[in-house]
């Protein structure tokens, strides 16, 4: 029996990279995951857009910040923004 | 103590949420509240139609939640409140209040500084400002990441 893995990933994104990228994307990943660096380099290449390889432009991984290895796995929330323009 | 925060896309009223805040409080000598309001130009004096602030769902109330709590912790306040707006607001709409509750001044006006230095500079929010044709993203300016920085250990 195969048991069957949800690979979509939802991707959001927030402020000028949202202007680019759209506000939220769906992506197949790897079964066992990828890391926010690849991530990145996977929906640049989608987009056909640099925007996510620009320095500043920091990830969370279901809502916490998180370093480039992190590792992203299916059926997680990741998002990629600018710095945070504060209130 | 109590620590209360609001993320809403309702017009902010500073003067009932001050009432309010008062109401009952017969061991505070001290509030100090701010009200933050939306300017009609921006620093570099263009023109703001619409000052917009995108926000993310949990992440941003996580971020002003930390902050007040932060607060109220290093200040010996009894309350602190904090209402923050997101979405589309126009010139002269308040867009933060800000309001802390101590027995004296001196704890209460610092707590209230502390707070929305951290909350300009560290609240998840991408501001960006709408002149009549064109838009602008904006980042915190070198006076607030200075008044931010007033506060590290």
């Amino acid at each position: 029996m195969t048991t069957l893995v949800d690979t979509t990933l939802r991707v959001l994104f927030f402020g000028r990279a949202a202007e680019v990228m759209g506000a939220a994307r769906m992506i197949d990943l790897p079964e066992a995951g990828c890391t926010i660096a690849e991530l990145r380099l996977q929906l640049a290449e989608a987009a056909g857009a640099d925007i996510l390889l620009k320095p500043g432009v920091r990830a969370a991984i279901d809502r916490q910040v998180v370093g480039e290895e992190a590792v992203v796995k299916p059926g997680a929330e990741v998002a990629f923004f600018s710095l945070f323009s504060g209130g | 103590m109590s620590v209360t925060t609001r993320l809403q896309a309702e017009p902010l009223r500073p003067a009932a949420e001050l009432d309010a805040f008062l109401q009952g409080r017969t061991d505070d000598g001290a509030v100090v509240s701010f009200t933050g309001v939306a300017r009609r130009s921006s620093h570099a004096g263009a023109e703001v139609v619409t000052l917009h602030l995108e926000h993310y769902p949990g992440m941003t109330e996580r971020s002003i939640a930390d902050i007040a709590e932060a607060g109220a912790a290093r200040f010996e306040v009894s309350d602190v409140l904090v209402i923050h707006r997101w979405g589309d607001i126009a010139p002269g709409e308040a867009i933060v209040f800000v309001a802390a509750a101590s027995r004296h001044r001196g704890e209460a006006f610092a707590a209230a500084g502390y707070l929305m230095d951290r909350l300009k500079t560290e609240a998840a929010f991408w501001k960006r400002e709408d002149g009549s044709g064109d838009s602008r993203w904006i980042e915190p300016s070198a006076v607030d990441r200075d008044r931010r920085a007033r506060w590290s250990d």
